[in-house]
């Protein structure tokens, strides 16, 4: 009997010793399996989602009210000079409301002569920003909507000033949006009137840097950058920002949303709703 | 032991344990942002190290395992990254608990400040090996400031915590 106490108080205390070792070397086994995206570790993420967004979505409320209403009152304070820069810009785009219209004509009238098909008429949400992770090198939000509202992984996220990202995880009524800062995104971008195909790759800025430029490329400030649609994870031609700044370190895009926070946005189903090889049939992968 | 101190006792060891819950759930609020690179005050590292000196049994590599998990589940970040290096953190400072218990407050400080700039090191490289390219480090440096300079702060919410509430136990 004595022996027996013996021998659980040696394990216990032989357990205690390497627990640490074995916690490393669960999380790095863990790490493994997160970093290769393995289907049972994204159920895994996606069910936590739905489980602590209220929490975190309830914690956060007083901080979004005091936001707003930080907001508000700096609305107030700018409210004269931003009439004014309104007023100004409104007379200049009176001057364009007939060229405007005349180019629509002309480009209604082109359309007929060239038989164009109109692209099909896109579903959208708007939907609630709840949260937003904080890591040091992903940048992603936490949004209200998830399967089922119908959301589907490749919806693409828009703000009013522009692209910010896509859904890239869909618990049951909350997604997290990858934003187009984060460390992982590389999205296939055309670059001036060249049509430069090259990747935008999120670098923990709020500028992303252009990548895989081909040689002699000729690149300059002001350049604008469109989705190219290559791989299928963005439609081709949607704006997404302009080239900021060029030196010998890179090429860096000024994106057309640069606010960090942003209540609502607006979330787009192109039809990219699914990942390039589970949308590859069965027989031809 | 009677029931009530049993219950107080697990209570007790619990709050060191949903103080770092906390702490994670705040990195998720857009309040506590660090201003440009929108990266959060990493907190729980000085609730981690605090704890690891004066609290060991309480605070313990489970938890730390625990809470890393829960982070990158949370923050999308690959998952067993946070998990792998809360613990090792933890490790390395109850390792030298012994040594660190004796230090004066400012001396604490510094090896903090020292602890949080290997772990910031480690997370670098992990980070860029994962992404195949060079990251901007400019986020995990302001990472670095705030999380050295409001030390003074954690820790001595945490050490009135565990006053306050140790004395009872």
């Amino acid at each position: 009997m004595e022996n027996k106490f013996f021998r659980f108080k040696r394990l216990k205390a032989q357990t205690i010793r390497f627990a640490p070792i074995l916690f490393i070397m669960i999380a790095l086994l863990t790490l493994i399996l997160g970093v290769s995206h393995h289907p049972r570790i994204v159920s895994v993420r996606t069910s936590v989602l739905d489980t602590t967004t209220p929490l975190v979505s309830f914690i956060s409320a007083p901080v979004r009210w005091m936001h707003g209403l930080v907001d508000g009152i700096g609305d107030i304070v700018l409210v004269y000079r931003e009439n004014g820069r309104l007023r100004l810009e409104n007379a200049s785009l009176q001057t364009w409301k007939n060229t405007a219209s005349q180019l629509a004509f002309e480009n209604q009238e082109i359309k007929k002569t060239a038989r164009y098909l109109p692209v099909k008429e896109v579903a959208s949400y708007t939907v609630r920003v709840l949260a937003d992770n904080g890591g040091t090198f992903s940048k992603s939000k936490i949004v209200s909507g998830g399967v089922d509202d119908g959301f589907k992984k490749g919806y693409v996220a828009f703000t009013h000033n522009g692209l910010i990202g896509r859904i890239v995880e869909t618990g049951k009524n909350f997604s997290r949006l990858l934003l187009v800062t984060d460390y992982l995104s590389r999205i296939p971008v055309m670059v001036g009137d060249k049509r430069i195909v090259c990747i935008l790759s999120g670098d923990n800025t709020p500028y992303p840097k252009l990548i895989l430029l081909p040689e002699g490329a000729e690149i300059k400030e002001g350049d604008s950058v469109v989705t190219s649609g290559d791989a299928g994870i963005y439609p081709s031609g949607l704006s997404v920002g302009r080239v900021d700044k060029i030196d010998s370190e890179g090429i860096w895009v000024a994106l057309l949303e640069t606010r960090p926070h942003f209540e609502f946005v607006r979330v787009v189903d192109f039809g990219l709703g699914q990942d390039i090889l589970t949308s590859v049939p069965e027989d031809k992968k | 032991m009677s029931q009530r101190l049993f219950l107080w006792r697990f209570l007790y060891e619990s709050l060191f344990f949903i103080c770092g819950f906390c702490c994670v759930l705040m990195t998720m609020m857009p309040f506590f942002k660090i201003p440009y690179y929108q990266v959060s005050f990493p907190f729980i590292l000085s609730v981690i190290f605090y704890f690891s000196i004066f609290r060991s049994t309480f605070l313990n590599n489970l938890s730390a395992f625990v809470l890393g998990i829960f982070s990158d589940l949370l923050s999308g970040e690959p998952l067993g990254l946070s998990a792998f290096l809360y613990p090792t953190f933890f490790l390395i400072v109850s390792l030298n608990q012994k040594l660190l218990i004796q230090l004066t407050f400012v001396q604490l400080w510094g090896i903090f400040s020292f602890c949080a700039f290997i772990y910031g090191l480690i997370l670098y490289i992990l980070f860029s090996m994962i992404s195949g390219v060079v990251l901007s480090g400019g986020g995990l440096i302001m990472q670095y400031i705030f999380v050295t300079l409001s030390y003074p702060l954690i820790a001595g919410l945490c050490g009135w915590l565990n006053q306050k509430n140790g004395d009872r136990v």
